[in-house]
């Protein structure tokens, strides 16, 4: 497998999260339409990626429940498209290679089927902690914990 | 004798919410001041004396007098009907305590009571209106308690006694009726004023019964000449000429009265026209200061929504990076790794090296080996630049040379060694991140700027509101005072040109023609008159006869004079008092140096004029010039009375029409003519100070012919049905 | 009351045309004997002040003039 190739495997990857986090998934990301009284983020990956750090950050790992109650979205590779958003994520993952189990050295030696193995592994790592993450908001948002303004999300990153 | 009034409450009487009690003006003999803004409870001052002295309201949307009883529901407190349960009464009324001289004090107090019918506040059917019965107490000073007052005749004249009904119309002064109530423009009004001032009402009517006697005397006289015989033809001829010219006088007279009718009313019409063209002026230019502003205030507000939206895509912007925030460790352990990913991996290919080719002794290239470019160098150049010595053509150093060439470029060539080759995949990762890791350090900051730019955005949002609203409350200012329609300039100019023509018409008219014949006509008429007397001389009646035509004729001839010089003398005197009046107004302004001049006009009319220095008249438009003058007279009115006035004074003063050099004087010249003034501003209130008045304000705080001073406050973006007017006493 | 009246009465008697006509001086207003014009004058303003209506005063004029 080539670089590309390798990146294009992660990137046709299509992360997964609860269903039980839907509610709010609604609640903070309009998906460029509805409003709701809280401020948010547009794409459902745009909250996905906040949630991820909210989790890695405060070290909630959360695996998902079995696949019937999780539901995928949009690509890796889609997520904001022209930037390197991605590729910035993908840094701070791999830097995390060692939490996750592999090493980078090993890759270069590895089969396709144990590269596959990986990159789940890689999945499974990001799911984790942004259903962590969610999980962390959803309970501050039913407490009713969340100062709601146009810097809700900044705020809860210095927490 | 003086009525001074002692204080003035409401309950539930529009913003003024709850009882009696807690809306009290405690007020004092000399100057008392009450700082509103606007809808913070001027006009409702008026608005219960009227209640009080004529059962009426004056209705803010149709800017008309209406009867208390059909006033209703809107006159009540939002608040307090809010809060009135279905089938719940409330009761909203005035109440208003004046002390008489020296002995008794009175209260009055006007009210009903409003029954709720049904959950809609604000439709009058949804209520029960029932007026309570006027109450009046009195109470001997000494003694303070108030004792009820029966009989109805007496509740009136208490209430007159306040002020005198004559006087009302100089008592009350709220903003622009000042104009309407002192017109001069019309005889009647300063008819009426010298009434009040002088015993012209008796000479007139001793001259009327002397032109009423004169024509008796004549007849008599004339009877006397029938009886007797006398076959005087001239004397019948002078007598016949005499009655056509009489009759022609009375044509011209009407004629007269006709074209001062028509010149009255143009006059009237050019006054109005005159306030609502400088209005329709103020108003555009108030329209059009307020257009662009609103147009800033929309794109102000559409740039703060975009500007809100737009901040969590701050997160994942590269030109921001906000997510980035706090992953410093990450990406050094993400570059540590990578150095040891190169590391072992250079490391792991050389090891391969070894196993395929173990007769190689070329192992791991030393550190600080020369490049590719560096060794072709030295190939061509025989020579080693690494230890510095020849390296000939086929001697061991070139070939050494050769083949750590080879090894360079199939190192670079790349020989697959890997499975799967990720050095680029690291590399790339490394490279393409950059926008967002190297933002690490100023991602704080790109927050707080960021809050700052909100406020920031708000500050002017806020700052263009106020602006608008200040505008806005001016232009409406203008509407009420000027009881404007939507009627254009061109429009108003139209009527305006028409009305100075017909003007000019009558003028020519009556003064060319009409005039200039009455006054032949009363010459012919004395003339005819001399004729008959003369020919009466030569009569043969008795002498009483002529000489009771006589003496009347010539009685009545004076008393007219009389008349007339009472009138001017009044006249005069008002001038005088007016003067004075007029310098202490403007004695801070620019305008001082000019007298006001009182001009009678042919229709019996008054015009005071102003005339600068030099003796020309100055006429301005600008409306606190007007009001400057008007002031001027009605406290003329008051000061030319003999007697000295003896009720209140309760005006609206527009200070900012003038400036603050008026302001000054103003006070001052109030406090001379009146005992007892409630002077009504807004141009003291300052929203930002903490006792809510500006410098000015706090200036006659410390005057000390200013007795009391009340600030009201409105809350601040309350709700309508919150909105409640509290005082607070500054002294 | 008897002041207005007075001042009335003075006013116009004292107009310049009537006074110089008629050579009246303070004594006039005053004196035991008064001029036919002061009576007339006098009469009109104080019946008039009595509530008197022209029709009512006028009889009393000429009998001053004795018509």
């Amino acid at each position: 497998m080539t670089a590309q190739e390798f990146k294009i495997t992660i990137l046709l990857k299509r992360p997964r999260y609860a269903k039980s986090k839907i509610p709010v998934i609604e609640a903070f990301a309009n998906k460029g339409q509805s409003k709701s009284e809280y401020s948010q983020f547009g794409p459902i990956y745009e909250l996905y990626i906040y949630a991820f750090r909210l989790g890695l950050k405060k070290g909630l790992k959360l695996p998902l429940p079995p696949r019937n109650s999780t539901q995928d979205f949009i690509e890796i590779g889609k997520w904001k498209r022209d930037s390197s958003l991605v590729d910035f994520l993908l840094m701070i993952i791999f830097s995390k290679s060692e939490e996750i189990g592999f090493n980078w050295n090993d890759l270069e030696d590895m089969e396709e089927k144990e590269l596959n193995v990986v990159v789940s592994n890689i999945v499974e790592f990001i799911e984790s902690y942004a259903n962590g993450g969610l999980q962390y908001l959803q309970e501050e948002w039913e407490n009713d914990n969340l100062i709601n303004s146009s810097y809700l999300f900044a705020d809860l990153m210095n927490g | 004798m003086a009525s001074i009034i002692n204080s003035i409450s409401f309950k539930n009487f529009f913003n003024y919410y709850g009882d009696f009690e807690d809306n009290t003006y405690n007020l004092e003999e000399g100057i008392n001041i009450i700082i509103a803004d606007n809808g913070a409870g001027k006009s409702k001052f008026f608005n219960a004396f009227l209640w009080l002295f004529y059962d009426q309201i004056l209705d803010s949307d149709t800017k008309q007098k209406i009867n208390i009883k059909n006033a209703g529901v809107k006159i009540i407190s939002d608040k307090a009907k809010n809060e009135t349960a279905v089938g719940d009464y409330i009761t909203c009324g005035v109440c208003v305590e004046y002390t008489s001289g020296t002995r008794y004090k009175y209260q009055i107090i006007k009210s009903f009571t409003a029954t709720r019918l049904d959950e809609n506040i604000t439709d009058e059917s949804s209520w029960q209106f029932v007026m309570n019965e006027l109450e009046v107490n009195r109470t001997e000073l000494v003694l303070h308690k108030y004792k009820p007052v029966y009989d109805e005749n007496e509740k009136k004249q208490i209430i007159d006694k306040l002020i005198m009904p004559a006087f009302r119309q100089y008592s009350f002064l709220q903003g622009e009726e000042v104009d309407d109530i002192i017109d001069f423009s019309k005889k009647e009004s300063i008819e009426r004023a010298v009434e009040n001032l002088t015993d012209i009402k008796k000479y007139e009517q001793v001259h009327k019964l002397l032109e009423e006697f004169k024509e008796k005397a004549f007849r008599d006289v004339q009877k006397q000449l029938k009886t007797n015989n006398a076959q005087n033809e001239r004397f019948d001829n002078a007598v016949k000429e005499k009655e056509k010219i009489e009759q022609q006088l009375a044509q011209e007279k009407l004629k007269l009265e006709q074209y001062n009718e028509t010149l009255v009313n143009a006059e009237a019409e050019k006054n109005k026209l005159d306030k609502r063209y400088a209005n329709a002026e103020k108003r555009k230019e108030l329209d059009d200061q307020l257009k662009p502003l609103r147009k800033k205030l929309r794109d102000k507000k559409d740039e703060f929504e975009t500007f809100l939206d737009r901040i969590n895509n701050r997160f994942f912007d590269g030109n921001f990076a906000w997510i980035a925030l706090g992953f410093e460790n990450e990406v050094n352990k993400f570059n540590e790794l990578n150095d040891d990913f190169l590391d072992e991996r250079y490391r792991r290919k050389t090891l391969k090296e070894v196993e395929k080719n173990p007769n190689d002794f070329f192992t791991v290239m030393p550190i600080g080996s020369p490049d590719a470019a560096s060794i072709d160098k030295m190939i061509k150049q025989e020579h080693c630049y690494v230890c510095n010595r020849e390296a000939k053509r086929g001697t061991p150093a070139h070939n050494y040379l050769i083949k750590m060439n080879e090894r360079q470029k199939s190192e670079e060539v790349g020989e697959p060694f890997v499975k799967n080759d990720l050095k680029n995949f690291f590399g790339d990762l490394q490279i393409n991140a950059q926008p967002f890791y190297t933002k690490s350090d100023s991602i704080k900051d790109s927050i707080i700027k960021t809050k700052e730019k909100e406020v920031e955005l708000q500050d002017s949002i806020e700052r263009l509101k106020k602006r608008i609203k200040s505008l806005e409350d001016d232009r409406n200012t203008i509407m009420i005072a000027g009881h404007d329609a939507e009627q254009s300039a061109r429009d108003i100019i139209n009527d305006y040109n028409g009305a100075v023509r017909r003007i000019s018409d009558a003028e020519n008219k009556i003064n060319d023609i009409i005039v200039p014949k009455i006054n032949k006509l009363k010459r012919d008429l004395k003339t005819i008159n001399e004729e008959v007397k003369s020919l009466n001389k030569s009569n043969n009646i008795p002498d009483g006869y002529n000489d009771n035509y006589e003496v009347l004729s010539d009685l009545e001839e004076a008393a007219g004079k009389a008349k007339d010089k009472v009138f001017d003398g009044m006249i005069n005197l008002l001038e005088e008092h007016a003067n004075i009046h007029f310098k202490n107004l403007i004695k801070n302004n620019d305008l001082s140096g000019g007298i006001l001049k009182f001009e009678k006009n042919l229709n019996g009319s008054i015009n005071f004029n102003y005339l600068d220095s030099k003796g020309n008249s100055v006429y301005g438009s600008s409306e606190g010039f007007q009001r400057m003058k008007k002031f001027s007279v009605v406290m003329a009115i008051i000061s030319a009375n003999n007697a000295e006035y003896n009720y209140p004074l309760l005006a609206d003063a527009p200070i900012s029409a003038f400036g603050e050099g008026f302001t000054e004087g103003f006070f001052e010249a109030i406090g001379d003519v009146f005992p007892q003034s409630i002077v009504l501003v807004k141009e003291l209130y300052k929203r930002e100070d903490e006792m809510k008045i500006n410098e000015l304000g706090k200036r006659l705080l410390k005057d000390a012919r200013v007795k009391t001073m009340y600030v009201n406050h409105v809350p601040e973006n309350a709700e309508q049905i919150e909105l409640i007017t509290t005082q607070t006493k500054l002294k | 009351m008897l002041n207005k009246r007075a001042k009335i009465i003075k006013d116009i008697l004292f107009e310049p045309e009537i006074q110089e006509k008629y050579k009246l001086t303070e004594e006039d207003l005053t004196g035991m004997y008064r001029k036919k014009i002061v009576d007339v004058l006098e009469t009109i303003v104080n019946e008039n002040d009595n509530g008197r209506t022209g029709r009512q005063i006028y009889p009393v004029i000429k009998n001053i003039h004795k018509i």
